[in-house]
């Protein structure tokens, strides 16, 4: 069941905040956090019951893995505990996600059909994976204490999040969970959360599949053997970058609106990444919580020794950059690429991204002293944001492309090597306007991500997302509004969850992260 | 760069109660009250038949300038799914008739691929208010029909997609909820038609009045449906087996369905009913006509239904020979070439209304 579905917004969604604020209000409350793990269950078998022993089996064994490491005394013991955890983890996550492409290449290599092939990843299995490795690591470090497996489940079960994050902490979810809502807040966050989904609505149905219309047909005429110009090339790459940006930010939205509904205020996952002046800026402000995840159990855990180990053998200035900043940013961004998928696309983009951040990184080194005397200028930063933008719509070629050839012939396009306009033997797009609408739409996308505030930054006043305070003052958009309680607020809410609803039903996508 | 700041004080704006659901009551019914407006907006039906001209259903177009913009009438319709749009050939019928009556007979084959009733009745009402002269109405036959057309909620007034059967239609919802941004499109396309790629005026290449589906031809995105393509038997009987599982009658028999399934599939009666009433209610008689799939049996549906409501012909004997089949639902020229003179022969006892129209006009 997905957020933009009549089904969701018609039926699932309201029986359920109907049965959770009844159930919360009256004396079976404890039953309140029983009956969202129900509702995540059905939701999720929506789509794929078949994967539901997998799942609840996943949660046994982690949670119980949990209570283990918390039982044991021994540091030693804990730490096998949590290892086994997250190999078990890790290893039903590879073997699910990339065992049968790999098995097909290597059985193809000689001539034969793998019989693995017939795996499938189950849907959110990533998310969940996620969310209890971060679990296990936090209980063995000491960051949590489980507390209770309703809760646990809960956390993990949790509707809003399963499918595509965002990727919440135990420790940021458990204290919002255990509190029972306040029956002055409901209509506030009923109200909050429905205008925050509404914006979410809105970038998914009006401007991320619009967009799509646009890029998907070079994209596919590409995977099918044509060489677009310079122009459709550049024009598929940037409005895919609008399509992934508005869809993936979308559902952001929608989830941490739904939350909010339920009184949960959810981390932020999305902050204009598009008006970032560096790739680490950009990586700080896109998938935030993947982020997170990877900087705390995966890129800290390397950078630590690594930066002893440079220090111990006192390397020199550069030798330790490389060794304790270079390596493990670029095999984190190699992480990030890689795990969307078992295909040489996604290596790329994380191949393409490393290097993007071991630039960046090489760069701030050269330059600190200069940037501690003098502060970088408006048009420096305008050209570090074209730089930054240029190359994240590249890196989006691999990403959105089926398969290296198909994304190859759109790169040799964007050099120039196939004609530069947008071909004359190129079929028409049955889009309005046909391939000259791309222009004004790249445009318009471009205008809302450079002029306008974001979702969270419109609703800053209600406090959209946990850690609020820390973003609030970051990086104001040029014409600034916010949203309040007033009549005019709401009339403009309305005009964009009218707009989100009736472009529903033009035939709207799934969201582009589902299959991660 | 983005410089993450550390927590400073923040108080959280919070509505009280009352306030707030006041908001969300005005929230939802404004967003209401703009859908109901959006429904309300003008839209040119031509423009609606325009809709598929890049896909398999590109001949609603073709229906829509036949019926509208042709002036040459129609004595004999032929309205349906893909198997009388492949195997009903109008002008073979126009020769055959014109030959028994003695005068020129007009025949139109404005089937459409894909099932649905709904849609069948929806070009009924538009062929009956456009060529009030027709006489016979020949209808498709679907073994277990039970969803809506992809095309209804496309072409269909506002009122009739809202007075659409309410108890059990899976498809109410999507339909209705599709209507705001229909009327949007519609209305936008009405006003910049050449960035849709539309039309509002009669176009210059209209493909004619004898234009003839059972002959091959090549859907305007490229693709060629050849009439003369000849089905692999093997393939033919496993595509065959797979309808009948589907269907559900393994033993040729029709298999009843069940209570549940009849709750949860109102559209085939429900719109088989209205298109046989508003036939009649305008003097034309209604036909079913059944074309089976490769190697079915007789019986494999509902003949009772669909004789209590109008003459039923069956094509069943024409259905063993894999020869005559392009595919396992859909007859070739060479299936057609048999059909044609069986269809004709077939239509004799229902002949009277086209002898006294042409008694009239004389």
């Amino acid at each position: 069941m997905s957020f933009n579905s009549l089904e969701f917004l018609f039926t699932f969604l309201p029986v359920v905040l109907l049965g959770y604020y009844a159930l919360s209000l009256s004396r079976l409350h404890s039953l309140r956090l029983g009956f969202l793990v129900l509702a995540t269950l059905l939701f999720y078998a929506r789509a794929q019951p078949r994967y539901i022993p997998l799942l609840l089996a996943s949660l046994a064994i982690n949670y119980g893995i949990a209570l283990l490491i918390v039982r044991t005394e021994s540091a030693n013991a804990k730490r096998n505990w949590m290892l086994l955890g997250v190999i078990a983890d890790t290893g039903t996550l590879l073997y699910l996600k990339y065992f049968g492409v790999v098995s097909g290449a290597i059985f193809g290599a000689f001539g034969k059909s793998s019989p693995f092939l017939d795996i499938i990843a189950p849907l959110a299995i990533s998310f969940y994976t996620f969310q209890q490795i971060g679990f296990l690591v936090d209980v063995q470090r000491g960051r949590v204490v489980p507390s209770g497996i309703v809760k646990y489940l809960a956390f993990v079960l949790f509707f809003p999040t399963l499918i595509s994050g965002p990727i919440t902490l135990y420790q940021e979810m458990e204290p919002q969970l255990s509190k029972r809502p306040e029956r002055d807040r409901i209509a506030n966050n009923l109200l909050v959360g429905l205008i925050i989904f509404s914006f979410g609505l809105f970038k998914k149905t009006v401007l991320a599949d619009t967009a799509a219309l646009w890029a998907n047909p070079v994209f596919d005429a590409s995977q099918a053997g044509a060489h677009p110009g310079f122009l459709l090339s550049w024009g598929a790459a940037f409005t895919y970058t609008l399509q992934i940006y508005f869809d993936f930010s979308g559902y952001c939205d929608m989830a941490i609106g739904v939350a909010r509904m339920l009184g949960i205020i959810l981390p932020l996952n999305f902050f204009s990444p598009l008006r970032s002046t560096s790739v680490m800026d950009l990586w700080r402000r896109w998938h935030m919580t993947l982020g997170r995840f990877v900087r705390m159990y995966i890129h800290q855990p390397m950078l630590i020794p690594l930066t002893r180990l440079s220090v111990d053998r006192n390397y020199g200035l550069w030798k330790q950059v490389a060794v304790s900043v270079l390596v493990p940013t670029f095999l984190s961004m190699l992480i990030i690429g890689t795990w969307h998928g078992p295909s040489w696309t996604y290596v790329v983009f994380g191949l393409m991204h490393g290097t993007f951040m071991c630039i960046n990184e090489i760069y701030n080194v050269i330059t600190r002293k200069r940037r501690r005397t003098k502060k970088e200028g408006k048009w420096e930063l305008a050209f570090y944001g074209f730089l930054t933008l240029l190359a994240f719509v590249t890196a989006e070629v691999p990403f959105r492309s089926e398969s290296m050839t198909g994304a190859w012939r759109i790169l040799r396009g964007m050099a120039g090597f196939q004609g530069l306009g947008f071909s004359s033997d190129w079929p028409t797009v049955f889009a309005p306007g046909g391939n000259g609408m791309m222009i004004p739409i790249i445009a318009a996308g471009l205008a809302i991500v450079y002029l306008f505030p974001n979702t969270e930054q419109i609703m800053d006043r209600v406090r959209p997302a946990l850690e609020w305070e820390k973003w609030r003052k970051v990086d104001p958009a040029r014409f600034s509004f916010q949203f309040r309680f007033n009549l005019v607020s709401v009339c403009a809410v309305c005009l964009i969850l009218f707009f989100g609803f009736a472009f529903l039903s033009r035939g709207t996508s799934t969201f582009i992260y589902f299959k991660f | 760069m983005a410089k993450v700041q550390g927590k400073a004080q923040f108080e959280e704006e919070v509505a009280p109660s009352g306030k707030a659901w006041g908001l969300i009551v005005l929230l939802l019914a404004g967003a209401a009250v703009l859908c109901v407006l959006a429904v309300l907006l003008p839209s040119e039906r031509y423009i609606r038949f325009q809709q598929f001209d890049h896909s398999d259903l590109f001949k609603l177009r073709w229906d829509y300038e036949r019926l509208n913009f042709d002036s040459s009438p129609i004595d004999v319709a032929i309205i349906g799914s893909s198997r009388v749009e492949a195997a009903l050939s109008a002008p073979e019928l126009a020769a055959s008739l014109s030959k028994k009556l003695g005068r020129s007979i007009h025949v139109a084959n404005i089937a459409i691929p894909y099932e649905g009733r709904n849609l069948h009745y929806e070009i009924a009402r538009e062929l009956l208010a456009t060529h009030p002269e027709v006489k016979l109405i020949l209808l498709s036959v679907e073994e277990r029909a039970d969803i809506s057309h992809p095309a209804f909620r496309y072409i269909s007034d506002v009122s009739e997609v809202l007075h659409a059967p309410l108890w059990i239609n899976h498809y109410y919802a999507v339909d209705a909820a599709f209507l705001p941004y229909r009327q949007m499109s519609f209305f936008f396309q009405s006003r910049f038609p050449a960035w849709f790629s539309i039309s509002r005026t009669f176009r210059s290449d209209y493909l004619g009045t004898d234009w003839d589906s059972t002959q091959s031809f090549q859907i305007p995105g490229g693709r060629r449906i050849d009439r003369y393509v000849v089905a692999n038997p093997e393939k033919l009987a496993a595509e065959a087996q797979e309808l009948k599982a589907q269907i559900g009658s393994g033993d040729g028999h029709w298999v009843r369905q069940s209570a549940w399934y009849s709750l949860n599939a109102p559209l085939e009666p429900e719109y088989s009913a209205r298109l046989v009433a508003v036939a009649k209610e305008h003097g034309a008689t209604p036909i079913f006509v059944h074309m089976p799939f490769y190697s079915s049996l007789p019986g494999e549906y509902d003949h009772a239904f669909y004789e209590s409501l109008a003459p039923l012909l069956d094509a069943q004997p024409f259905c063993n020979n894999p020869h005559d089949y392009a595919d396992a639902a859909h007859f070739n020229r060479y299936g057609i070439e048999k059909i044609s003179p069986w269809l004709s022969s077939s239509l004799d006892p229902y002949l009277a209304p086209l002898r006294s129209a042409g008694a009239s006009k004389k």
